[in-house]
Protein backbone atom coordinates (compact mmCIF):
# COMPACT_ATOMS: atom_id res chain seq x y z
CA UNK A 1 0.00 0.00 0.00
CA UNK A 2 1.50 3.51 -1.35
CA UNK A 3 0.84 6.29 1.25
CA UNK A 4 1.73 10.17 0.71
CA UNK A 5 2.03 12.30 3.60
CA UNK A 6 1.24 16.10 2.80
CA UNK A 7 1.47 18.91 5.92
CA UNK A 8 -0.14 21.68 5.13
CA UNK A 9 2.49 23.81 7.45
CA UNK A 10 5.62 22.31 6.34
CA UNK A 11 4.34 22.16 2.25
CA UNK A 12 1.86 25.06 1.84
CA UNK A 13 1.95 27.40 4.58
CA UNK A 14 2.06 27.74 8.18
CA UNK A 15 -0.17 30.59 7.57
CA UNK A 16 -3.47 29.33 6.10
CA UNK A 17 -5.99 31.98 5.28
CA UNK A 18 -9.17 32.82 3.50
CA UNK A 19 -11.73 30.83 1.12
CA UNK A 20 -11.26 31.79 -2.08
CA UNK A 21 -7.48 32.80 -3.83
CA UNK A 22 -8.88 36.05 -4.30
CA UNK A 23 -9.33 36.67 -0.77
CA UNK A 24 -5.80 36.77 -0.03
CA UNK A 25 -3.07 33.95 0.17
CA UNK A 26 -2.55 30.43 1.17
CA UNK A 27 -6.49 30.06 0.49
CA UNK A 28 -8.31 27.28 0.87
CA UNK A 29 -8.81 26.92 -3.51
CA UNK A 30 -5.25 26.69 -3.55
CA UNK A 31 -5.23 24.10 -1.42
CA UNK A 32 -7.80 22.14 -3.01
CA UNK A 33 -5.90 22.14 -6.47
CA UNK A 34 -2.82 20.81 -4.60
CA UNK A 35 -4.91 17.68 -2.88
CA UNK A 36 -6.67 17.35 -5.97
CA UNK A 37 -3.94 16.63 -8.05
CA UNK A 38 -1.94 14.39 -5.37
CA UNK A 39 -5.12 12.71 -5.37
CA UNK A 40 -4.76 11.79 -9.18
CA UNK A 41 -1.43 10.58 -8.38
CA UNK A 42 -1.13 6.62 -8.24
CA UNK A 43 -1.11 6.45 -4.32
CA UNK A 44 -3.56 4.58 -2.23
CA UNK A 45 -3.83 6.91 0.64
CA UNK A 46 -3.05 10.38 0.94
CA UNK A 47 -2.32 11.55 4.69
CA UNK A 48 -2.99 15.27 5.41
CA UNK A 49 -1.19 16.63 8.51
CA UNK A 50 -3.15 19.79 9.82
CA UNK A 51 -0.99 20.67 13.09
CA UNK A 52 1.87 23.05 13.12
CA UNK A 53 -0.20 26.21 11.55
CA UNK A 54 -1.22 29.20 13.26
CA UNK A 55 -4.71 28.91 12.88
CA UNK A 56 -7.57 27.74 10.12
CA UNK A 57 -10.81 29.90 9.10
CA UNK A 58 -13.72 27.36 8.82
CA UNK A 59 -13.88 28.25 5.46
CA UNK A 60 -10.39 27.16 4.34
CA UNK A 61 -11.20 23.90 5.50
CA UNK A 62 -14.32 23.86 3.55
CA UNK A 63 -12.96 25.38 0.58
CA UNK A 64 -9.61 22.59 0.63
CA UNK A 65 -11.81 19.33 1.54
CA UNK A 66 -15.39 20.06 0.23
CA UNK A 67 -14.02 21.81 -2.81
CA UNK A 68 -12.61 18.14 -3.49
CA UNK A 69 -15.98 17.14 -4.32
CA UNK A 70 -17.96 20.38 -5.38
CA UNK A 71 -14.86 21.32 -7.48
CA UNK A 72 -12.61 18.72 -8.53
CA UNK A 73 -15.29 16.01 -8.92
CA UNK A 74 -14.50 13.53 -6.48
CA UNK A 75 -16.97 11.25 -4.76
CA UNK A 76 -17.25 10.84 -0.88
CA UNK A 77 -16.84 7.49 -0.92
CA UNK A 78 -13.70 7.40 -2.35
CA UNK A 79 -12.33 10.23 0.00
CA UNK A 80 -13.36 8.35 2.71
CA UNK A 81 -11.25 5.71 2.01
CA UNK A 82 -8.29 7.49 0.31
CA UNK A 83 -8.16 10.52 2.40
CA UNK A 84 -6.70 10.61 5.69
CA UNK A 85 -6.62 13.36 8.37
CA UNK A 86 -4.10 13.38 10.95
CA UNK A 87 -4.49 16.02 13.58
CA UNK A 88 -4.45 16.45 17.53
CA UNK A 89 -7.67 19.13 17.42
CA UNK A 90 -10.37 17.06 17.03
CA UNK A 91 -12.32 19.85 16.29
CA UNK A 92 -10.37 20.07 13.13
CA UNK A 93 -11.60 16.53 11.80
CA UNK A 94 -15.30 17.17 12.92
CA UNK A 95 -14.68 20.50 10.68
CA UNK A 96 -13.19 18.43 7.28
CA UNK A 97 -15.74 15.66 7.98
CA UNK A 98 -18.66 18.04 8.49
CA UNK A 99 -17.50 19.59 5.27
CA UNK A 100 -17.24 16.55 2.82
CA UNK A 101 -20.83 15.59 3.80
CA UNK A 102 -22.16 19.24 3.16
CA UNK A 103 -20.37 19.02 -0.36
CA UNK A 104 -22.07 15.80 -0.96
CA UNK A 105 -25.19 16.62 -0.04
CA UNK B 1 -4.36 107.53 -43.51
CA UNK B 2 -3.83 104.10 -44.74
CA UNK B 3 -6.52 102.35 -45.86
CA UNK B 4 -7.21 99.44 -44.40
CA UNK B 5 -8.45 96.29 -46.63
CA UNK B 6 -11.85 94.88 -45.73
CA UNK B 7 -10.48 91.49 -44.28
CA UNK B 8 -8.26 93.56 -42.07
CA UNK B 9 -11.54 95.79 -40.53
CA UNK B 10 -13.67 92.41 -40.26
CA UNK B 11 -10.73 90.96 -38.14
CA UNK B 12 -10.29 93.95 -35.89
CA UNK B 13 -14.29 94.30 -35.40
CA UNK B 14 -14.15 90.43 -34.38
CA UNK B 15 -11.53 90.98 -31.96
CA UNK B 16 -13.77 93.97 -30.64
CA UNK B 17 -16.91 91.84 -30.15
CA UNK B 18 -14.95 89.20 -28.19
CA UNK B 19 -13.32 91.36 -26.11
CA UNK B 20 -16.96 92.77 -25.04
CA UNK B 21 -18.11 89.73 -24.66
CA UNK B 22 -15.29 88.20 -22.51
CA UNK B 23 -15.97 91.60 -20.10
CA UNK B 24 -19.38 90.73 -19.99
CA UNK B 25 -19.08 87.09 -19.36
CA UNK B 26 -16.46 88.37 -16.46
CA UNK B 27 -18.59 91.06 -14.86
CA UNK B 28 -21.71 87.73 -14.70
CA UNK B 29 -19.58 85.26 -13.16
CA UNK B 30 -18.29 87.64 -10.53
CA UNK B 31 -21.93 88.72 -9.73
CA UNK B 32 -22.78 84.87 -9.81
CA UNK B 33 -19.96 84.08 -7.65
CA UNK B 34 -21.21 86.70 -4.61
CA UNK B 35 -24.50 85.08 -4.95
CA UNK B 36 -23.37 81.23 -4.66
CA UNK B 37 -21.14 82.52 -1.86
CA UNK B 38 -24.25 83.75 -0.35
CA UNK B 39 -26.33 80.47 -1.06
CA UNK B 40 -23.21 78.66 0.81
CA UNK B 41 -23.14 80.85 3.78
CA UNK B 42 -26.95 80.99 4.19
CA UNK B 43 -27.02 77.03 3.82
CA UNK B 44 -24.38 76.40 6.15
CA UNK B 45 -25.86 78.80 8.44
CA UNK B 46 -29.01 76.30 8.92
CA UNK B 47 -26.77 73.18 8.80
CA UNK B 48 -24.59 74.50 11.81
CA UNK B 49 -27.84 75.40 13.72
CA UNK B 50 -29.72 71.82 12.87
CA UNK B 51 -26.92 69.96 14.14
CA UNK B 52 -26.01 71.94 16.92
CA UNK B 53 -22.14 72.78 15.70
CA UNK B 54 -20.10 76.05 15.53
CA UNK B 55 -20.76 78.18 12.65
CA UNK B 56 -17.67 78.77 10.63
CA UNK B 57 -17.74 81.41 7.81
CA UNK B 58 -14.75 80.07 6.15
CA UNK B 59 -16.56 78.31 3.25
CA UNK B 60 -14.20 75.54 2.68
CA UNK B 61 -14.68 73.69 5.77
CA UNK B 62 -17.18 72.79 7.76
CA UNK B 63 -16.77 72.12 11.72
CA UNK B 64 -17.61 69.30 13.37
CA UNK B 65 -17.83 69.24 17.49
CA UNK B 66 -17.15 66.03 18.61
CA UNK B 67 -19.05 65.13 22.09
CA UNK B 68 -17.35 64.67 25.77
CA UNK B 69 -17.74 60.46 24.97
CA UNK B 70 -17.05 59.05 22.24
CA UNK B 71 -18.41 55.77 22.65
CA UNK B 72 -20.91 53.15 20.91
CA UNK B 73 -21.59 51.51 24.44
CA UNK B 74 -22.51 54.27 26.61
CA UNK B 75 -23.27 57.76 23.84
CA UNK B 76 -24.32 55.54 21.23
CA UNK B 77 -26.39 58.58 19.42
CA UNK B 78 -24.41 61.35 19.61
CA UNK B 79 -21.38 59.25 18.53
CA UNK B 80 -23.21 57.70 15.75
CA UNK B 81 -24.16 61.24 15.03
CA UNK B 82 -20.47 62.45 14.23
CA UNK B 83 -19.50 59.48 12.04
CA UNK B 84 -22.98 60.39 9.97
CA UNK B 85 -21.69 64.04 9.90
CA UNK B 86 -18.38 63.29 9.04
CA UNK B 87 -19.84 61.01 5.67
CA UNK B 88 -23.02 63.50 4.57
CA UNK B 89 -20.27 66.42 4.95
CA UNK B 90 -16.81 65.44 3.20
CA UNK B 91 -18.47 62.33 0.99
CA UNK B 92 -21.77 63.41 -0.23
CA UNK B 93 -21.80 67.19 0.23
CA UNK B 94 -18.07 67.16 -0.92
CA UNK B 95 -16.90 69.68 1.55
CA UNK B 96 -13.78 69.54 3.62
CA UNK B 97 -14.46 69.34 7.50
CA UNK B 98 -12.24 70.19 10.87
CA UNK B 99 -13.06 68.08 13.50
CA UNK B 100 -13.43 68.88 17.04
CA UNK B 101 -11.69 67.58 19.68
CA UNK B 102 -11.57 70.17 22.58
CA UNK B 103 -14.61 68.87 24.71
CA UNK B 104 -13.74 64.92 24.50
CA UNK B 105 -12.57 63.13 27.40
CA UNK B 106 -12.81 59.72 26.68
CA UNK B 107 -12.74 58.03 23.63
CA UNK B 108 -13.43 53.85 23.78
CA UNK B 109 -11.53 51.47 21.25
CA UNK B 110 -14.46 50.47 19.05
CA UNK B 111 -15.53 54.17 18.13
CA UNK B 112 -11.52 55.37 17.65
CA UNK B 113 -11.66 52.13 15.10
CA UNK B 114 -14.09 54.08 13.66
CA UNK B 115 -12.98 57.45 13.52
CA UNK B 116 -9.49 56.27 12.04
CA UNK B 117 -12.21 54.17 9.50
CA UNK B 118 -13.80 57.44 8.73
CA UNK B 119 -11.02 59.52 8.38
CA UNK B 120 -8.89 57.34 5.91
CA UNK B 121 -11.86 57.15 3.89
CA UNK B 122 -12.91 60.45 3.82
CA UNK B 123 -9.03 61.42 2.85
CA UNK B 124 -8.77 58.84 0.57
CA UNK B 125 -11.93 60.09 -1.52
CA UNK B 126 -11.91 63.60 -1.43
CA UNK B 127 -8.92 65.15 -2.24
CA UNK B 128 -10.24 69.12 -1.00
CA UNK B 129 -8.62 71.79 -2.86
CA UNK B 130 -8.21 73.62 0.24
CA UNK B 131 -5.88 70.53 1.42
CA UNK B 132 -7.29 67.38 3.36
CA UNK B 133 -10.90 66.80 3.35
CA UNK B 134 -10.33 65.99 6.96
CA UNK B 135 -8.59 67.39 9.72
CA UNK B 136 -9.04 68.35 13.05
CA UNK B 137 -7.44 70.22 16.15
CA UNK B 138 -5.51 68.20 19.20
CA UNK B 139 -7.43 67.02 21.94
CA UNK B 140 -6.78 68.57 25.50
CA UNK B 141 -7.49 65.32 27.76
CA UNK B 142 -3.96 63.55 27.86
CA UNK B 143 -5.32 59.96 27.44
CA UNK B 144 -7.65 60.71 24.76
CA UNK B 145 -4.23 62.30 23.12
CA UNK B 146 -2.39 59.09 24.23
CA UNK B 147 -5.07 56.88 22.75
CA UNK B 148 -4.91 58.38 19.14
CA UNK B 149 -1.38 58.96 18.68
CA UNK B 150 -1.00 55.29 19.53
CA UNK B 151 -3.48 54.31 17.15
CA UNK B 152 -1.97 55.60 14.39
CA UNK B 153 -4.70 58.43 14.00
CA UNK B 154 -2.53 61.60 13.55
CA UNK B 155 -0.11 59.63 10.75
CA UNK B 156 -3.44 59.22 8.34
CA UNK B 157 -3.79 63.07 8.90
CA UNK B 158 0.02 63.54 7.89
CA UNK B 159 -0.26 65.98 11.20
CA UNK B 160 2.87 65.46 13.36
CA UNK B 161 2.40 64.69 17.15
CA UNK B 162 1.89 67.88 19.30
CA UNK B 163 5.38 68.44 21.22
CA UNK B 164 3.20 68.76 24.35
CA UNK B 165 2.65 65.12 23.80
CA UNK B 166 5.18 63.16 26.35
CA UNK B 167 3.79 59.54 26.26
CA UNK B 168 1.23 57.09 28.50
CA UNK B 169 -0.61 59.80 30.53
CA UNK B 170 -2.01 57.04 33.05
CA UNK B 171 -0.09 53.98 33.88
CA UNK B 172 -3.84 52.60 34.02
CA UNK B 173 -5.15 53.71 30.61
CA UNK B 174 -6.12 51.72 27.98
CA UNK B 175 -3.32 50.99 25.58
CA UNK B 176 -4.19 50.77 22.14
CA UNK B 177 -2.22 49.25 19.11
CA UNK B 178 -1.41 50.74 16.00
CA UNK B 179 -5.00 50.15 13.57
CA UNK B 180 -4.42 48.08 10.19
CA UNK B 181 -6.25 48.26 7.37
CA UNK B 182 -5.68 46.20 4.13
CA UNK B 183 -8.15 44.73 1.38
CA UNK B 184 -7.16 40.96 1.49
CA UNK B 185 -7.28 38.41 4.17
CA UNK B 186 -3.74 38.65 5.51
CA UNK B 187 -3.42 35.52 7.93
CA UNK B 188 0.55 35.94 8.95
CA UNK B 189 -0.68 39.86 9.87
CA UNK B 190 -3.51 38.37 11.97
CA UNK B 191 -0.71 35.96 13.42
CA UNK B 192 1.54 38.59 14.24
CA UNK B 193 -1.19 40.88 15.97
CA UNK B 194 -2.21 38.23 17.96
CA UNK B 195 1.45 38.19 19.12
CA UNK B 196 1.71 41.57 19.79
CA UNK B 197 -1.03 41.59 22.09
CA UNK B 198 0.37 38.80 23.53
CA UNK B 199 3.01 40.57 24.81
CA UNK B 200 0.80 42.21 27.10
CA UNK B 201 0.38 38.69 29.25
CA UNK B 202 -2.94 39.73 29.87
CA UNK B 203 -4.53 37.65 26.67
CA UNK B 204 -2.65 34.38 27.53
CA UNK B 205 -4.21 31.53 25.87
CA UNK B 206 -3.93 27.73 25.29
CA UNK B 207 -2.33 26.90 21.76
CA UNK B 208 -6.24 25.60 20.60
CA UNK B 209 -7.84 28.84 22.22
CA UNK B 210 -4.98 31.05 19.99
CA UNK B 211 -5.98 28.69 16.51
CA UNK B 212 -9.27 29.47 17.37
CA UNK B 213 -8.68 33.08 17.82
CA UNK B 214 -6.59 33.19 14.48
CA UNK B 215 -9.43 31.70 12.80
CA UNK B 216 -12.05 33.85 13.49
CA UNK B 217 -10.69 37.09 12.89
CA UNK B 218 -9.86 34.91 9.13
CA UNK B 219 -13.57 34.85 8.85
CA UNK B 220 -14.45 38.22 10.23
CA UNK B 221 -11.66 39.49 7.41
CA UNK B 222 -13.26 37.36 4.69
CA UNK B 223 -16.91 38.68 5.66
CA UNK B 224 -15.74 42.01 5.15
CA UNK B 225 -13.68 41.15 1.60
CA UNK B 226 -16.20 38.47 -0.04
CA UNK B 227 -19.80 40.12 0.92
CA UNK B 228 -19.52 43.73 2.74
CA UNK B 229 -19.43 45.08 -0.12
CA UNK B 230 -21.03 43.41 -2.77
CA UNK B 231 -23.87 45.72 -3.20
CA UNK B 232 -23.41 49.69 -4.17
CA UNK B 233 -24.97 52.19 -1.80
CA UNK B 234 -25.00 55.89 -1.93
CA UNK B 235 -22.07 56.37 0.84
CA UNK B 236 -18.99 56.01 -1.47
CA UNK B 237 -16.47 53.36 -0.44
CA UNK B 238 -13.07 51.61 -0.84
CA UNK B 239 -13.85 48.09 -1.40
CA UNK B 240 -12.93 44.96 0.01
CA UNK B 241 -11.02 47.46 2.85
CA UNK B 242 -11.05 46.69 6.08
CA UNK B 243 -9.82 47.71 9.60
CA UNK B 244 -8.56 46.39 12.67
CA UNK B 245 -7.16 47.48 15.86
CA UNK B 246 -7.31 46.12 19.74
CA UNK B 247 -6.90 47.88 23.14
CA UNK B 248 -5.36 46.35 26.39
CA UNK B 249 -6.78 47.60 29.51
CA UNK B 250 -4.62 46.45 32.48
CA UNK B 251 -7.03 47.64 34.74
CA UNK B 252 -9.71 45.79 33.67
CA UNK B 253 -7.23 43.05 32.51
CA UNK B 254 -8.81 42.53 29.70
CA UNK B 255 -8.62 42.68 25.66
CA UNK B 256 -10.55 43.87 23.06
CA UNK B 257 -9.91 43.23 19.38
CA UNK B 258 -12.60 45.18 16.91
CA UNK B 259 -12.42 44.28 13.32
CA UNK B 260 -14.50 47.34 11.08
CA UNK B 261 -15.96 47.77 7.38
CA UNK B 262 -17.54 50.20 5.57
CA UNK B 263 -20.21 48.09 3.56
CA UNK B 264 -23.55 47.69 3.24
CA UNK B 265 -24.04 45.64 6.75
CA UNK B 266 -25.22 42.22 7.53
CA UNK B 267 -28.72 43.00 7.15
CA UNK B 268 -28.55 44.38 4.07
CA UNK B 269 -26.77 41.26 2.46
CA UNK B 270 -28.25 38.66 4.64
CA UNK B 271 -29.97 36.87 2.10
CA UNK B 272 -33.42 35.11 3.94
CA UNK B 273 -34.20 32.82 1.10
CA UNK B 274 -30.99 30.75 2.06
CA UNK B 275 -33.00 29.70 5.76
CA UNK B 276 -35.86 28.17 2.81
CA UNK B 277 -34.09 24.72 3.09
CA UNK B 278 -33.56 24.46 7.20
CA UNK B 279 -34.01 21.19 8.83
CA UNK B 280 -37.22 19.83 10.53
CA UNK B 281 -35.16 20.08 13.76
CA UNK B 282 -33.92 23.74 13.54
CA UNK B 283 -37.74 25.37 14.25
CA UNK B 284 -36.54 27.99 16.85
CA UNK B 285 -34.40 29.17 13.40
CA UNK B 286 -37.19 29.16 11.34
CA UNK B 287 -39.83 31.24 14.12
CA UNK B 288 -36.75 34.09 14.11
CA UNK B 289 -36.83 33.65 10.42
CA UNK B 290 -40.32 34.21 9.84
CA UNK B 291 -40.39 37.17 12.47
CA UNK B 292 -37.55 38.83 10.19
CA UNK B 293 -39.97 38.86 6.84
CA UNK B 294 -42.83 40.32 9.39
CA UNK B 295 -41.04 43.33 10.41
CA UNK B 296 -37.00 44.58 9.89
CA UNK B 297 -34.85 44.44 12.96
CA UNK B 298 -31.30 45.28 12.00
CA UNK B 299 -30.70 43.65 15.22
CA UNK B 300 -32.82 40.18 14.34
CA UNK B 301 -30.84 40.07 11.50
CA UNK B 302 -28.06 39.92 12.78
CA UNK B 303 -28.45 37.08 15.10
CA UNK B 304 -30.22 35.90 12.14
CA UNK B 305 -27.07 35.64 10.06
CA UNK B 306 -25.37 33.83 13.20
CA UNK B 307 -27.42 31.02 12.62
CA UNK B 308 -27.01 30.85 8.84
CA UNK B 309 -24.33 27.96 9.59
CA UNK B 310 -27.22 25.80 10.36
CA UNK B 311 -28.96 25.79 6.65
CA UNK B 312 -27.30 23.24 4.32
CA UNK B 313 -28.06 25.25 1.35
CA UNK B 314 -24.54 24.25 0.26
CA UNK B 315 -24.44 27.98 -0.33
CA UNK B 316 -20.62 28.52 0.21
CA UNK B 317 -18.93 31.00 1.90
CA UNK B 318 -22.45 32.10 4.00
CA UNK B 319 -22.83 31.15 7.52
CA UNK B 320 -19.20 29.21 9.03
CA UNK B 321 -17.69 32.77 10.06
CA UNK B 322 -20.05 33.58 12.51
CA UNK B 323 -19.95 29.73 14.38
CA UNK B 324 -15.78 30.69 14.50
CA UNK B 325 -16.85 33.92 15.86
CA UNK B 326 -18.38 32.35 18.48
CA UNK B 327 -16.65 29.40 18.92
CA UNK B 328 -13.58 31.58 19.91
CA UNK B 329 -15.79 33.19 22.98
CA UNK B 330 -16.90 29.87 23.95
CA UNK B 331 -13.29 28.67 24.19
CA UNK B 332 -12.57 31.71 26.83
CA UNK B 333 -12.95 31.23 30.49
CA UNK B 334 -14.87 34.99 30.07
CA UNK B 335 -15.26 36.22 26.77
CA UNK B 336 -18.08 37.81 24.39
CA UNK B 337 -18.61 38.74 21.17
CA UNK B 338 -20.61 42.35 19.79
CA UNK B 339 -21.75 43.10 16.52
CA UNK B 340 -22.96 45.93 15.40
CA UNK B 341 -24.63 46.68 11.63
CA UNK B 342 -25.98 49.11 10.47
CA UNK B 343 -28.35 50.01 13.30
CA UNK B 344 -28.55 46.78 14.89
CA UNK B 345 -26.58 45.35 17.94
CA UNK B 346 -25.96 41.44 18.44
CA UNK B 347 -24.03 40.60 22.01
CA UNK B 348 -22.97 36.89 22.73
CA UNK B 349 -21.74 35.32 25.48
CA UNK B 350 -20.88 31.87 26.33
CA UNK B 351 -24.53 30.38 26.15
CA UNK B 352 -26.77 33.51 26.51
CA UNK B 353 -27.29 36.29 23.30
CA UNK B 354 -29.47 39.43 23.24
CA UNK B 355 -29.71 41.84 20.41
CA UNK B 356 -31.11 45.46 20.13
CA UNK B 357 -31.59 48.10 17.34
CA UNK B 358 -30.74 51.47 17.59
CA UNK B 359 -32.03 55.02 16.13
CA UNK B 360 -29.02 55.35 13.93
CA UNK B 361 -26.88 53.51 11.44
CA UNK B 362 -23.42 53.19 11.53
CA UNK B 363 -23.21 52.62 7.76
CA UNK B 364 -20.86 49.13 8.28
CA UNK B 365 -19.99 46.23 10.46
CA UNK B 366 -17.65 46.04 13.69
CA UNK B 367 -16.76 42.82 15.12
CA UNK B 368 -15.83 43.07 18.83
CA UNK B 369 -14.74 40.39 21.03
CA UNK B 370 -13.99 41.45 24.27
CA UNK B 371 -11.61 39.06 26.50
CA UNK B 372 -11.26 39.05 30.61
CA UNK B 373 -8.74 37.32 32.26
CA UNK B 374 -9.22 36.77 36.02
CA UNK B 375 -5.94 34.55 36.75
CA UNK B 376 -3.88 37.51 35.18
CA UNK B 377 -5.64 39.35 37.56
CA UNK B 378 -4.48 37.23 40.11
CA UNK B 379 -0.98 36.91 38.99
CA UNK B 380 -0.26 40.65 38.29
CA UNK B 381 -2.13 41.43 42.19
CA UNK B 382 0.22 38.41 43.78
Amino acid sequence: MTDMTFSIARQFSPYPGPRYARQGEHSGEALGRILARKLREPIDRLVVELDGTRGYGSSFLDEAFGGLIRVHGFNLSDLRSRLVIRTTDPSYKLEVEDSLRQAAG
Amino acid sequence: MRKLSPNTKRRRLLLEEVRRRRKKRRKLSRAFRLQTRDKLLAERRRFAAANDIYFERDLRRTSIILPSRLSLDDNYNETAQVFSLIRKTVLLDRRPATLHFEHVTYIDPTAALLLVAEVFRANRLRNAASGRAIDGTYPRDATVMDALVKLGFFKILSVPVPPTYTGQADEDAPIFLRFLTDVHVRSELIDWFVEVIERAEILMLDEPSRRKLVGAIIEAMSNAHEHAYRNKGDIPTLPHRWYMSASVHPENHEVQIILADQGMGIPLTLDLSLFDQLKASDGAIRTLVDSLRGKHSDGLAIKAATELWRTSTRQRGRGRGFRDMKAFVDACPDGELKVLSNRGSYHYVAGAESYADESLSICGTIIRWRIRNDSAVMMKDD
